[in-house]
């Protein structure tokens, strides 16, 4: 039975295995050391064979050791308790009659089957039986007679084992064997405790924790450059894609502002000239509306309000640029990802803003040129006006005149 | 006190009421009865064991020479007896049926018991010895199973091929089953698998009970495994997966599975269930019986008291705790009648 356990022991990674397997050989040993130190060879011998059939029943016919240790466990229990169980009948074939044998073999069996969930059995005793079926018999062999009546040559015989046995002696020798089962038993069983496992567990956890930190540390220094790297080239494509389309259109706004600079230019003069004209108009007209004196002044038009927008473009794109660039001082910040990420998110925002912003350049530049537009006919319209207005003064003045000449 | 008084008119409508009543009820209960099927006989299996009288008591000493099956049984029952008649001792020598006969006719003993029927020229000399009329009565059911791993894929066999198996001479005829192929078994994962046999002792009585019903008396084979009890016959079947056992039908274990066997009247195959074992139907089952002859000269009331103990309730129950099966209750009063 201990080489059957140390084989099951031996290599095996699951205390509660270990533990079962410790724990069923302290029990049985003990179990026969204290039916060995009973004074009585006919109810060692009767006892004896109880606890190894039950035993052997409970592992090998009720299934135990496989549930216990797996088919690949197993098999070193069946065969050693189906080898002690062979032995222990064939020393009780010496000591009983056939009929004896029968009889033990029925109280055994159908012990079993009134105590079916019982697996632990290395401390059931012949007595015991009468508590189960049985009863009269065990009444009738416990004061000396009946059907297990120990016959002189029988009692002989066990005598004879008892004497091998030497029992103090086999006891003394045993013990310290014994203790040392216990104590490893002992051991396996606190670490298959539910509580103590969990700490196991929880300090494996740490150990792989930090073994695949490690392993990570050492992914990260292989992986992350290339994946920067890879980061990189999307950010740079994906910023040059939109600076080809931002320059293109910044282009066009430069051609188009140049285009319009000398008509803003002419509009400017053609403001100043049309407020002077305008002046010219209302002292021509009379005096103006009275205006209200708390209304904000209005904002002159000034072309350098699409030249700070066009700078801010500029501006925006050499953010992100410089963005872009501090991409690459990143290589071996270990919270890369992360600031990967955010330069990713920022970039596209900024590219996002700089886009609204350019849209927005454009609507103004329409509406200013559409301004000049309906400016300049108004202009025109003034003019015209004035020009009729100098007209009929002139007539008018010229009528006097001619009046004035033929009066005089 | 307020008298209670019924007109004419409420008198005769009462006792119109309570007659149409009568009427109807009755006419009710004769449809009821026509409707009912006929009464089923009595389920004399329902009914209990006899009880045993311990009265009146008895003294005297009651000897049992033969077959170590029965003399397990009477040894068994030796304790209960003795609590209701306290006075009458139990000889019990297992020595096989063989000299049951013999102690019988000599007067030796008072019981033979016996795991066979007697011949009948024991009968005879019994008979011409003790000048008295043989009887007998049984007393329980010897019940063998034949049983396999359970994951072997035969679920029955036939008398023929187990003695195919078992038997060194196959009286039944046929060539030696070796492998499980050579039984029917046609998985070929077990097919070419040779197997493993295992079964009791000589002197058991589940060995001479295989040996007379399945090899007709012919010998084993030697490469029968012979264990020593059923149990082990059991754990030797469940832990190599090519072996086939025999032993006692109460034996079981989860890693092992009975097989059929074929019936007697060859209506098909069967496991050894009481209803079918203590009809005769499944072969592999044998009384356990006790002879006697009525001798004036000896306590044959004693030891009538001591068969009509072993046939009652309490006697049946300790019979039953051994694991033998137990006579029916029908069966058990018959054997009472016997006995009285």
């Amino acid at each position: 039975m201990e080489d059957a356990v140390r084989e099951i022991v031996r290599g095996n990674k699951d205390a509660r295995q270990r533990a079962v397997a410790q724990r069923m050989l302290v029990e049985t040993t003990s179990s026969v050391y204290d039916i060995a130190s009973n004074g009585d060879p006919f109810s060692q011998v009767l006892d004896l064979t109880i606890v190894v059939t039950l035993t052997s029943q409970v592992w090998i016919d009720g299934d135990r050791a496989t549930r216990e240790f797996g088919p690949e466990h197993a098999e070193p229990m069946i065969t050693a308790l189906r080898q002690a169980r062979k032995e222990v009948w064939e020393i009780a074939g010496k000591v009983f009659l056939p009929d004896q044998l029968s009889a033990l073999d029925f109280l055994i069996a159908g012990w079993r089957r009134d105590n079916p969930k019982v697996e632990d059995v290395a401390y059931v005793r012949f007595n015991d039986f009468a508590e189960s079926r049985g009863e009269k018999i065990v009444e009738e062999a416990a004061s000396g007679g009946g059907l297990f009546e120990p016959l002189d040559k029988a009692v002989e015989q066990a005598k004879n084992y008892e004497r091998l046995g030497e029992r103090i002696f086999f006891l003394a020798k045993r013990l310290p064997t014994l203790a040392s089962w216990q104590s490893e038993a002992v051991v396996d069983e606190i670490i298959a405790k539910e509580e103590v496992g969990r700490a196991l567990g929880n300090l494996d956890s740490v150990s792989k924790s930090v073994e695949s930190l490690s392993k990570t540390a050492t992914q990260v220094a292989t992986d992350v450059p290339v994946m920067i790297a890879k980061e990189r080239e999307a950010i740079f494509t994906e910023i040059d894609k939109r600076q080809t389309a931002v320059d293109h259109t910044l282009g066009e706004v430069k051609v188009l502002v140049d285009a319009t600079a000398p008509i803003v230019q002419g509009v400017n003069q053609l403001a100043n000239t049309s407020e002077r004209l305008m002046t010219k108009v209302i002292e021509l007209k009379g005096p103006p509306t009275p205006v209200d004196p708390n209304a904000p002044p209005a904002k002159p038009f000034d072309v350098a309000d699409y030249q700070r927008l066009l700078a801010q473009a500029s501006l925006t794109l050499a953010e992100a640029n410089k963005l872009a660039a501090s991409g690459e001082s990143l290589a071996g910040s270990p919270s890369l990802k992360g600031l990967i990420d955010k330069v990713t998110d920022a970039t596209q925002e900024r590219i996002d803003k700089l886009e609204e912003t350019v849209q927005r350049l454009i609507w103004q530049l329409a509406l200013a040129l559409s301004a000049v537009a309906v400016l300049g006919f108004l202009l025109a319209v003034a003019y015209r006006e004035t020009g009729r207005r100098k007209a009929t003064a002139a007539v008018a003045a010229a009528v006097a005149g001619n009046s004035g000449r033929k009066g005089a | 006190m307020q008298r209670f008084a019924l007109t004419r008119r409420e008198a005769l409508a009462s006792f119109g009421t309570a007659f149409g009543a009568t009427l109807a009820i009755g006419a009710f209960a004769r449809a009821a009865s026509q409707s009912e099927p006929p009464a089923k006989p009595i389920d004399v299996d329902a009914t209990p064991y006899p009880a045993f009288m311990e009265e009146p008591q008895l003294s005297g000493t009651v000897r049992c020479v033969g077959s170590s099956a029965v003399g397990l049984v009477l040894n068994a029952a030796r304790a209960g007896f003795r609590d209701s008649q306290p006075n009458i001792a139990l000889e019990v020598i297992s020595s096989g049926s063989g000299t049951g006969a013999k102690a019988l006719a000599s007067g030796e003993s008072d019981l033979a018991p016996m795991s066979r029927p007697m011949k009948k020229a024991e009968i005879d000399e019994i008979e011409a010895a003790r000048k008295c009329k043989l009887e007998f009565i049984d007393i329980a059911i010897d019940a063998i199973a034949v049983c396999v791993q359970k994951q072997n894929p035969m679920t029955r066999i036939t008398l023929k091929d187990l003695d195919r198996v078992f038997g060194r001479e196959r009286r039944r005829g046929g060539a030696p089953a070796v492998t499980w192929g050579d039984v029917g078994v046609q998985d070929p994962q077990w097919a070419a698998r040779t197997i493993t046999l295992f079964g009791m002792g000589a002197d058991s009585g589940s060995n001479g009970l295989v040996q007379e019903i399945v090899l007709q008396g012919g010998p084993f084979r030697t490469s029968v495994n012979s264990e020593p009890v059923s149990s082990s016959v059991i754990q030797a079947v469940a832990t190599d997966p090519n072996a086939i056992g025999y032993c006692s039908a109460y034996f079981r274990a989860s890693r092992v599975r009975q097989l059929e066997i074929e019936m007697v009247d060859g209506s098909g195959f069967a496991l050894p269930t009481d209803e079918l074992v203590r009809s005769g139907k499944y072969p592999l089952a044998r009384s356990l019986r006790l002879y006697f002859v009525r001798d004036p000269a000896r306590q044959s009331a004693a030891t009538m008291k001591f068969l009509e103990f072993l046939v009652s309730q309490d006697g049946q129950e300790i019979i039953g705790d051994l694991g033998q099966k137990t006579l029916s209750p029908a069966q058990a009063h018959e054997m009472t009648k016997r006995v009285k």
